[in-house]
């Protein structure tokens, strides 16, 4: 099955000017990655697999090469169509959970739909339903105070498929987690990657975590080093 | 959820947060409002002392004082005649206003004449009222230091150009005495000595002695022939030892007599005695010592067909009416005067046997010149012997910026008249009023922008402590879609509902303190100089103090009015808006990366 593409890199290149010292956090990375992959981007601290994902995630832009985002160069794109890219096409988690914490469990799920147009009562449905897709039908009240580090996590996940994005990045969604949240987390986002068909790119360090994935981009030293696809059983 | 909700949310979860800022707020405007406040009060206050022309549609009040000219006579020596029906140029020849430094001397004689008949009253000499013991109720009017003038004075202001009106007053200080006229302190006769005048008679001239001999001759001859019987008193003082019969010649006595009356009349002059005709005189060494009862209040005459400028207007009556078209035995009363003396409407006021009905009770508002009584014009002039004489002029300006102009035209008309415009009026008070009346307006502005400044700056403190605790909350927003605008629309809102709470606290704080300020009402003092209808050196012997003094005691009160409140609001609001803008603004230069940042 042919898959349809969502991102082209060529040659991406970003520095960050640190002092007068110039760093190249990423180098001349290439590579594509098509719609409904779930791919682990790994590799140690400094490695660049954050920076890839800042760029993966339209957080950020290339210093120099190519990044095309559903046919979009977000080179040549202006802060507007990025935030109108980010909100209807790209869904985030992170390892801090960053939930709203004055925002109780379903507020914060209804977001990322401020901006969108719509009913007050679909949207408030629509968030009731994608907690109990995530299994908190009974916390959607809850403030993230009184919620687990794993419940927290999975609010998140909830808060970004708010818009159906296209992708969710995640970057080392287990990380303050202990295990069995973590592997829940990742049952939670196979299933979505399987079910709904929705891009998973996660960056971690945690090989079990990677192990989860279909796809392993090895990164060092800003470099793509090993690009290899775990055959599906 | 609708951003409103969130910023709900973010008030009512973060509520130590919210309550710190909005108390900064409230601290804030609860001082700025209540020094507003005060300083309103105190302008309120002073208004009615220093502005209250305008209340009386006057802008410039004329009156003559003594010694209060300081313009030096143009010609000092007064012309009677020419006061009162002068016109034109005579007026610099001691007119209406004689020139003068001051005192009675530079007063022309009309002047001279009305000053020294209303201070040659009765009041000086109370065996006037009758004999020693009569009881007496009797009430005088004297002029106190406002001079009076020649009515006509009224219709030179009024043909200055740019006078819309001028109306004379004549404001009076009413003695009311009652007592019984005391006793003549002292009776003594003057006259009735007797004088002997000693003078050596010149000598007599030829024609002089033949007359005289001719005289004594025919005197002789007469005695001799035709009087045979000396009458008794020529024989009677004719000395002992005569004897009787009749012994011919002339000797002794008889020969005196006849001799009297030959001699010419300037020699028997100078032989008479004078003898001073004897009178008796009555006159009062000391003041009197009596029973007297003296209140002492002040009024006034005014235009009753004027009413709505002058001392009194209509627009002041607070209950009954103005003067009805035969004012003659009418008054009105100030209130404070009706209350005193239990007077309303209706009420008779007698006043030397005549009775006024209360037709009206008013409420003056021009301080320092207040009176207790107000009567129509002429009655009051004949009542006080001030016939066709008035000591103020009430002019209004068309507009206010010309009564500068019009004050120095009425100087170069009557010359030594004494102008008060709304200005000097509000210059000439001082007093605890005006220090803090100035203390609350320059201070208290400081203050208040001081202290305004102050709660902006921890509004703004706070506000970026907040964005920068929340920098991955912005971050995590910016990265679900939310647009720079909107993040700062957020944290702008979450600004301002925190500095609205804190403004409607603020201003509920301001009222506990204002009332609070109300209900301790500390007094103030202010004296209004320029005029000053009382202190007459006649009030003064009785030691009675000064009815109209211009000292006026103010409880400072802090009303609060819509807009002072509305300003403390919007200042809350204002320092809102800028400390959410400056929030968000930094806010919208955090890359929205950072939320992601914390990784390497």
């Amino acid at each position: 099955m042919e898959q349809e593409t969502l991102y082209t890199l060529a040659e991406v290149t970003r520095t960050y000017q640190v002092g007068s010292a110039t760093v190249r956090a990423l180098s001349e990375a290439t590579c594509t990655i098509g719609k409904g992959e779930m791919v682990s981007l790994e590799g140690p601290s400094g490695s660049g697999k954050s920076t890839l994902l800042l760029m993966l995630g339209v957080l950020e832009t290339p210093s120099s090469g190519t990044l095309t985002f559903k046919g979009t160069d977000l080179r040549k794109t202006t802060d507007e169509v990025r935030t109108v890219l980010r909100r209807d096409s790209i869904g985030y988690v992170f390892q801090q959970f960053n939930l709203i914490p004055t925002l109780t469990a379903r507020e914060n799920v209804l977001l990322p739909m401020v901006p969108v147009a719509g009913k007050n009562a679909d949207k408030q449905q629509r968030a009731a339903a994608l907690l109990e897709q995530v299994g908190l039908e009974h916390r959607i009240s809850h403030l993230p105070g009184s919620l687990s580090g794993g419940e927290q996590q999975r609010v998140a996940i909830a808060r970004a498929l708010a818009n159906q994005p296209d992708v969710i990045i995640a970057d080392e969604p287990t990380g303050n987690l202990d295990s069995a949240s973590a592997q829940g987390i990742m049952d939670l986002l196979s299933r979505l990657n399987e079910e709904e068909h929705v891009t998973i790119i996660i960056a971690t360090h945690d090989p079990a975590i990677a192990k989860r994935t279909h796809r392993h981009i090895m990164m060092r030293d800003g470099r793509l080093l090993e690009d290899q696809a775990t055959p599906t059983t | 959820m609708s951003p409103f909700q969130y910023i709900r949310h973010e008030l009512t979860r973060r509520l130590g947060r919210t309550l710190t800022t909005a108390f900064g707020f409230a601290a804030g405007v609860s001082l700025v409002v209540s020094i507003m406040g005060v300083a309103s009060g105190l302008a309120t206050a002073q208004n009615r002392l220093l502005s209250p022309l305008s209340t009386v549609g006057t802008d410039i009040i004329v009156t003559r004082t003594v010694g209060a000219t300081t313009t030096p006579a143009a010609s000092p020596s007064p012309s009677p005649g020419t006061s009162g029906a002068g016109t034109g140029p005579q007026h610099r020849q001691g007119g209406f206003f004689a020139g003068g430094g001051s005192a009675i001397s530079s007063l022309n004689a009309q002047d001279q004449a009305a000053l020294l008949q209303s201070n040659d009253s009765v009041l000086t000499d109370l065996s006037k009222l009758g004999p020693p013991g009569t009881q007496f109720t009797h009430d005088f009017f004297v002029p106190g230091t406002l001079i009076t003038f020649p009515s006509q004075a009224v219709g030179n202001i009024t043909s200055i150009p740019g006078v819309t009106g001028a109306v004379g007053v004549l404001s009076l200080q009413g003695v009311h005495d009652t007592g019984t006229v005391p006793k003549i302190v002292a009776t003594f006769t003057t006259g009735g000595q007797t004088q002997t005048v000693t003078a050596t008679p010149p000598p007599l001239t030829a024609a002089q002695q033949a007359q005289v001999r001719t005289c004594l001759f025919q005197q002789i001859q007469s005695q001799q022939g035709s009087s045979p019987s000396p009458s008794p008193r020529q024989g009677g003082t004719n000395g002992p030892g005569t004897g009787g019969g009749f012994r011919g010649g002339l000797g002794g006595g008889d020969f005196n007599s006849v001799l009297s009356k030959c001699l010419p009349a300037s020699y028997l002059k100078y032989q008479q005695q004078v003898v001073t005709p004897i009178r008796t005189v009555q006159q009062i060494v000391n003041p009197p010592q009596t029973n007297l009862s003296t209140k002492s209040y002040t009024v006034s005459g005014v235009d009753p067909s004027v009413r709505n400028q002058g001392v009194i207007t209509a627009a002041q009556v607070v209950s009954g009416t103005w003067f009805t078209s035969s004012p003659k035995d009418e008054v009105l009363v100030n209130q404070a005067y009706a209350t005193t003396n239990s007077l309303k409407v209706g009420s008779a006021v007698t006043l030397n046997g005549t009775a006024f009905k209360v037709v009206g009770i008013v409420a003056p508002t021009l301080t320092g010149n207040v009176s207790d009584l107000y009567f129509d014009l002429s009655t009051l002039q004949s009542m006080a012997t001030q016939s066709g004489r008035i000591n103020e002029i009430f002019v209004s300006a068309k507009n206010a910026s010309e009564v500068n102009a019009i004050a120095a035209a009425i100087h170069t008309k009557l010359p030594g008249a004494q102008i008060l415009t709304a200005k000097s009026l509000a210059d000439g008070v001082t007093g605890s009023l005006a220090d803090a009346h100035t203390l609350a307006t320059s201070l208290g502005t400081a203050l208040a922008i001081i202290i305004l400044l102050g709660s902006f700056l921890i509004a703004i403190l706070l506000t970026i402590s907040n964005v920068n605790k929340r920098v991955r909350e912005i971050g995590s927003l910016r990265a679900m879609g939310w647009s720079r605008r909107r993040v700062v629309q957020q944290l702008l809102g979450e600004s301002v509902a925190i500095s609205v709470f804190g403004g409607i606290l603020g201003i509920l704080l301001g009222f506990a303190i204002c009332a609070i300020i109300d209900a301790t009402g500390p007094a103030l003092q202010a004296t209004t100089s320029g005029l000053a209808v009382g202190a007459s050196s006649l009030g003064s012997i009785f030691g009675q103090s000064s009815t109209a003094s211009a000292a006026s005691t103010v409880h400072v009160t802090a009303p609060l009015s819509l807009p002072i409140l509305l300003l403390g609001f919007g200042a809350a609001v204002l320092g809102g808006i800028i400390a959410g803008g400056i929030g968000g603004w930094r806010a919208s230069r955090l890359s929205p990366a950072s939320a992601l940042r914390n990784l390497g």
